[in-house]
């Protein structure tokens, strides 16, 4: 039996309690029918977190912090249930998984959360009337609590007070009581169930809309609609994910805002670059110079993250002896990391940075001209789309066949970036293409892409590891035995560089093969 | 789920007291935790109000007609459940003897609940039998609450004795002191300078107290009534170093 049905038949029910009816005469009536004990009433703190992309509530579930006066718990609470499938005692905040102690909830979500920060959503506070029904030999047999929830002050709603919640737990062994309270709440005070559950209500009253974030497009465009309107949706979606991410960012909550705001920026000169002809020319040339200047701030904050969560992977690969002669390693890409990370905040807070964005944000939303003399505005976005996936499709083919075993790195690099081009073109248009066959496309192109994309990076970091090397020698930071530790990590990069160096034929001809071909053109082949 | 067995070949040592206030501690932390009190006098089931009764006795549930998850009962603390004794487990060595692998049984009965709970604690009768075969079989630690005499010492040494004879290597022994009496020098001498050749005790040591002996007036788990009392605080100790032990 799954730990599921052992306890599914024990979880709690929790029924609304309407603003009429007073909780002192509901629990006048319980001590009434039942023999009953009173827990002093206490007021606990009970704060929500997920992550900024909402991945605790993907995986349906609430995560919940709970203050009182013996300590703090942190505790998953799966939504559909209302039960705590997962719980951790906690002296402090707790911002990264890795933070908690080892068990069950640790377990449970370092592979949801990754790298991501778990961010205190919405505070509240919370008195809570506890009263136990007691069996003859004053054993207790069902749980009775009513919690009364404010949202804290620091949140702005006009609903601080949420309705206060009646909770019953069964315990296990006890089902007859628990069966004669439920019937007791349903004769005397026809309580509704809370559906919603505590978690969704203090969300909807502190005006958040759970999942409301992703750094997906998620658009849906219409084949016929005008290429320069499709356009602009898709350049407007991208450039609210980077003003979403903006201030985590700055503050650097973790370091995904930053690589999803890069992703935003990539996308748009993407965007810019592949589908020419729906905005003016001189535009259309200044904002592609302005995001690529967007990506080079970007990029040295963003290549110290990526050294950063690559460290242990790092320090695992050294034999034992070396490993903590690494560790000044860790403490130069912090340093740098701040240095970097200041610069862009700086960036970010200039003139030239605030008017990008500004005028950015005017021409994707100023009104659609009736007439155009612009190429590709007026013609129906599936033409547009067809003809450039397609073009890209055979250029990645192109490249991909001229490959030879002595090619240079740079050559694959090319190809990279084609097939990036290709995969953004695909996931602007998605919508436009029957879902199950676009991810086909999407998959075979995935396989080749991570080929393609850990051997540049390898090639990449194995470069700036050098120039990391000198760096903190010329700092006076690298002892001997880090030096060695050093270059065996970059041994084992050249070593696995060579490796994935090799696949790449496989995922090639994977890639290239008569089906999906035939399956790419199917979809983008423009009809004549 | 880690198994610890609250074990001794001598009665009255402390082994119920240990079970129920480790089982507390656990589950206090936010481990699911169960107690199964497998002494037919029934101490653990009394401590937490629960009737040492279950439908149809030990013997369907060594015949497999009945599932242990069946005959588990919720305490009256979060997280922490109990599967009380019966009267009939009196006669649980013979029912076992019958069985194809006696020692084994236990083992094989706990199976099912292993995702369901954290730790299991179970609160072993007294004696050497085929019950405690099966107790060192399915169990990850044996903690044996030792009295500091002579002749706690004594059974203690053949515990370890049988342990080695039976080639239990895989079971962790963690002897600890209980019951310390500090007005008497004998107690005093012992902790001081345990017998070497009985092994390493634990560090914690748990005091002769009223407090413990207060449990069976209040039904309840020692640090739920007198958290700051020093028994209490020393089996908040010696459950910091048991879990040590495990997961180490």
């Amino acid at each position: 039996m799954s730990r599921q049905s052992l306890n599914a038949a024990f979880y709690r029910k929790s029924f609304i309690i309407p603003d009429g009816i007073d909780i002192a005469d509901i629990k006048t009536v319980f001590c009434e029918k039942f023999h009953c004990a009173e827990s002093p009433v206490h007021s606990l703190q009970r704060t929500f977190h997920d992550s900024f992309d909402w991945r605790i509530f993907d995986a349906g579930a609430a995560m919940e912090a709970e203050s009182r006066a013996g300590g703090s718990t942190l505790n998953w609470r799966d939504l559909k249930s209302d039960a705590i499938l997962g719980s951790a005692s906690i002296e402090q905040a707790i911002r990264f998984s890795w933070n908690l102690p080892p068990g069950g909830l640790r377990e449970r979500i370092e592979p949801l959360l990754e790298m991501r920060a778990l961010l205190p959503l919405v505070r509240t506070r919370c008195k809570v009337h506890g009263l136990n029904v007691l069996n003859k030999d004053k054993k207790t047999v069902v749980r009775l609590a009513i919690e009364e929830t404010r949202l804290a002050p620091t949140h702005k709603s006009r609903h601080n007070r949420l309705s206060s919640t009646l909770y019953v737990e069964p315990v296990k062994g006890y089902s007859e009581p628990f069966q004669q309270v439920l019937s007791v709440i349903e004769q005397q005070f026809a309580l509704e169930p809370d559906k919603q559950g505590l978690a969704l209500r203090v969300f909807a009253a502190a005006g958040l809309q759970p999942g409301g974030y992703s750094s997906r497009l998620n658009l849906q465009l219409t084949p016929d609609m005008r290429s320069d309107a499709a356009a602009r949706a898709i350049m407007l979606r991208l450039l609210e994910t980077m003003q979403a991410n903006e201030p985590g960012l700055k503050t650097e909550l973790d370091s995904e805002f930053l690589h999803d705001y890069r992703v935003a920026v990539r996308r748009s000169r993407s965007m810019l670059g592949q589908v020419k002809g729906v905005l003016p020319r001189a535009k259309q040339e200044r904002f592609r110079r302005e995001f690529s200047w967007l990506g080079e701030i970007t990029s040295p904050t963003r290549d110290m993250d990526v050294y950063l969560l690559d460290f242990h992977a790092f320090k695992n690969s050294l034999p034992a002896p070396l490993k903590e002669a690494i560790v000044p390693f860790h403490d130069f890409l912090e340093k740098h990391q701040k240095i970097e990370h200041r610069r862009l905040v700086k960036q970010l807070a200039s003139a030239r940075y605030r008017k990008l964005i500004a005028d950015w944000h005017a021409c994707l939303t100023s009104p659609l001209p009736r007439h155009s003399s612009l190429p590709n505005a007026l013609r129906p976005a599936i033409d547009v789309a067809n003809e450039r996936i397609w073009r890209m499709f055979r250029r990645v083919i192109s490249e991909g066949e001229s490959i030879q075993p002595d090619s240079p790195p740079e050559d694959l690099h090319e190809l990279r970036k084609s097939c990036k081009k290709l995969r953004y073109l695909i996931e602007f248009f998605l919508s436009l293409y029957p879902r199950n066959h676009v991810k086909q496309s999407i998959y075979a192109l995935k396989s080749l892409q991570d080929q393609l994309g850990e051997y540049q990076d390898l090639h990449v970091q194995l470069a700036s590891m050098a120039t990391i090397r000198a760096q903190m020698i010329a700092e006076g930071v690298a002892s001997e035995r880090m030096l060695v530790a050093f270059d065996l990590i970059m041994q084992t990069m050249d070593r696995r560089q060579e490796k994935v160096r090799k696949i790449f034929r496989t995922r090639f001809t994977a890639f290239a093969d008569r089906k999906n071909r035939e399956n790419f053109a199917k979809l983008f082949k423009p009809k004549l | 789920m880690k198994t610890i067995a609250c074990y001794n070949i001598k009665g009255g040592v402390g082994k119920t007291a240990t079970a129920v206030n480790l089982a507390y501690l656990a589950s206090r932390e936010g481990a699911r935790t169960l107690v199964l009190d497998l002494d037919p006098q029934g101490a653990a089931s009394f401590y937490f109000r629960i009737k040492p009764k279950i439908k149809g006795g030990v013997k369907k549930l060594i015949d497999g007609k009945r599932d242990l998850i069946e005959l588990i009962k919720g305490t009256d603390y979060p997280n922490l459940d109990l599967i009380p004794t019966d009267f009939s487990f009196r006669n649980m060595d013979l029912l076992l003897d019958d069985e194809k692998k006696p020692t084994r049984r236990l083992h094989k009965l706990l199976k099912c609940l292993e995702d369901e709970y954290d730790y299991a604690f179970l609160d072993c009768p007294p004696s050497i039998s085929l019950v405690s075969e099966n107790i060192f079989q399915a169990a990850d630690a044996l903690l044996v609450p030792t009295i500091p005499s002579t002749l706690s010492l004594r059974t203690l040494d053949q515990l370890l004795k049988f342990c080695r004879e039976n080639k239990l290597d895989k079971l962790m022994v963690l002897p600890f002191f209980s019951m310390v009496d500090a007005r008497k020098q004998l107690h005093r001498l012992i902790v001081e300078k345990p017998p070497k050749t009985l092994g390493r005790f634990l560090c914690s040591a748990i005091p002769y107290a009223s407090e413990v002996e207060q449990m069976g007036l209040k039904r309840a788990a020692l640090a739920s009534y007198a958290p700051k009392s020093r028994p209490a605080l020393a089996y908040e100790s010696l459950w910091e170093e048991v879990k040590a032990h495990l997961t180490g």
